[in-house]
């Protein structure tokens, strides 16, 4: 927790004060817990402020946590100018669209494909919002949890007529999923 | 006045041309759409995902010691430098600060895969352009290195090595002089590469001033590494982050490139390859000096027990038996671990919620970025420049399309 992270949190308790979720910081980072629809306001706000300058988008990934508010993106960004690094979420509306911030950073094209591809978390504003990663034709959004980890197709060369062909999987034994963690409280750890 | 227009009628002659996803120079299975105006550059479009292997959604039904193998696997040219993001973001996540010994030893494992890394970039860079020599000698030395990889952990490419809490075995006997033994050859095996390639004319030619990055694309595009202090900003996470990860006890230079093109970032790998060296020399006379002051008490929370201790003792056989089963148990919350991988920076972000797997591990590859802003850099370039970019960015598709 340097001087700047202080100041960073003072700043913003004063000017989105009535915007921000929660603040939370640690020794090496800080996370800004932000609603979706003030995003893209408080993203130009962080690159172009000329006491943040955050430049640089370097990761944004989602999670799914199966619980009532599902999805959560989170922005990684960092200050070149007071090397800081800082992280951003935002909790995704159920109706799975969200502002894009491609016209603040463009750094984020190709993310945002990916939790499009991965999530099916709309963003609006894109303009090229195609899968990116997964197979041409693929259907459905791996990353979600109640998407099951071996799939539903597989590919297969098939040696009578001669072609590369997709068929339902069939797996002879069900995935065994073995969930270890213990009963007792683990609060001590540490 | 009269408002009036002229038209003028002419051909559109740009054309679509497919490259890849097997061609040699894409190094890997990279597919790109090319749109051309003659030999010219219009538009390019990547198609990537062609080796997604679904490496994210694995890591959510693995506990950490059998996720690690997984970031070997990513990037398979600097394969301990992912070993140790994963492993500093689960640390970080328990808030768990590992000893100075294995702090440093650390660090020279990191080094000696981005001597091994470079190598693999600059010269394969070299034989996309047309120059195979160092290409040749270049893995004679990479050979060296991976020697040095299997006697620290048994196997040439995915060692598996760095662990959360510390090492998966301890250092061999006598590392440290071999490492030393390679350390005084291996500057003037750099010395020979770039007498082949530094004023080579057809080198220079196809080098010098294509694929000019500038601060601003860099910043916006998310770029890091050696394309970013190619355009002369000199950010390295090693630097920045030293007191994080134990390079404030070292002395590291930072080169940065004045043009910001290929010949830049060409240079830009060879010095980082002798600061490396550097680098390890004074890690290896650290070892020499002090190695005998520290003691290794390891938390067998993270780090099994030996098998000696196990025979011997109830609580370890306890620790054994768990670590074993259940993993390691990853408290609630989110951590960040990363790392100036040799093509940038390389994170790892967890997000776990009181259990031994995590609800989700985001990877954060440099590669991705850097092919994303091949639109930009490539535009208006000729078709012959297209290896040379494509070389100057260091892809790797394992990192790429995860």
């Amino acid at each position: 927790m340097n001087s700047f992270s202080l100041r960073l949190q003072s700043l913003f308790i004063k000017v989105f004060g009535n915007k921000l979720r929660a603040v939370f910081f640690g020794d090496n980072f800080f996370l800004l817990d932000v609603n979706s629809r003030d995003l893209k306001l408080i993203c130009f706000f962080l690159k172009n402020f000329s006491f943040f300058k955050f430049d640089s988008l370097i990761n944004l990934f989602s999670t799914d946590s199966m619980g009532i508010g599902r999805y959560f993106l989170y922005y990684n960004l960092i200050s070149i100018k007071n090397k800081f690094r800082m992280f951003i979420r935002t909790l995704v509306p159920s109706s799975m669209i969200i502002t894009s911030i491609i016209n603040i950073y463009p750094g984020c094209n190709w993310l945002e494909r990916e939790i499009w591809d991965f999530f099916g978390i709309f963003f609006y504003e894109h303009g090229d919002l195609r899968r990116i990663l997964t197979d041409y034709g693929f259907e459905g959004f791996p990353l979600r949890k109640n998407f099951p980890l071996t799939g539903f197709f597989e590919v297969l060369y098939d040696i009578e007529i001669k072609a590369v062909i997709y068929t339902f999987l069939e797996v002879t034994q069900e995935l065994r999923f073995y969930k270890f963690t213990s009963p007792w409280d683990r609060s001590f750890f540490h | 006045m009269k408002y009036s227009k002229q038209y003028k009628s002419f051909k559109v002659k740009n054309f679509l041309l497919n490259f890849g996803p097997q061609h040699p120079a894409a190094h890997g299975v990279l597919r790109l759409i090319l749109e051309l105006d003659g030999e010219l550059v219009i538009k390019t479009e990547a198609h990537i995902g062609l080796l997604h292997r679904g490496t994210e959604k694995l890591i959510e039904y693995k506990n950490t010691l059998q996720a690690l193998p997984y970031f070997d696997r990513l990037d398979y040219v600097s394969m301990m430098v992912q070993e140790y993001a994963f492993s500093k973001a689960v640390e970080n996540l328990l808030g768990y600060s590992i000893n100075i010994f294995d702090i440093i030893l650390r660090i020279v494992l990191i080094e000696i895969t981005r001597i091994l890394n470079h190598l693999l970039a600059i010269t394969t860079h070299a034989l996309d352009v047309g120059a195979m020599t160092p290409f040749l000698w270049a893995f004679e030395e990479r050979e060296k290195l991976m020697f040095f990889y299997e006697r620290l952990s048994g196997a040439r490419l995915h060692a598996a090595l760095i662990r959360p809490g510390g090492f998966t075995r301890s250092i061999p006997l006598g590392f440290f002089e071999e490492l030393k033994q390679f350390l005084i050859q291996f500057p003037s095996r750099i010395d020979e590469i770039e007498d082949l390639l530094n004023k080579n004319r057809i080198w220079y030619q196809r080098l010098y001033n294509i694929g000019i990055v500038n601060l601003k694309d860099a910043f916006s595009y998310g770029f890091t590494g050696v394309l970013l202090r190619g355009s002369g900003l000199a950010w390295d996470l090693r630097d920045v982050e030293s007191n994080q990860n134990g390079y404030d006890l070292f002395n590291l230079t930072i080169p940065i490139g004045s043009v910001g093109d290929c010949y830049d970032r060409y240079l830009i790998r060879l010095y980082e390859m002798r600061s490396s060296c550097l680098l390890l020399n004074d890690a290896c006379s650290f070892f020499f000096k002090d190695s005998d002051k520290f003691t290794k008490i390891y938390d067998h929370k993270l780090m099994p027990p030996s098998r000696n201790m196990m025979k011997n003792s109830m609580e370890s056989l306890i620790h054994h038996f768990k670590f074993y089963t259940e993993g390691v148990f990853l408290p609630a919350g989110f951590s960040y671990g990363s790392i100036e991988a040799p093509k940038g920076e390389f994170g790892v972000s967890l997000i776990s919620t009181d259990d031994s797997l995590p609800i989700r591990c985001s990877i954060r590859s440099p590669g991705f970025f850097h092919l994303q802003g091949l639109d930009c850099l490539l535009k208006s370039h000729l078709i012959a420049d297209l290896t040379t970019i494509i070389g100057t960015l260091d892809l790797v598709f394992g990192e790429i399309d995860r």
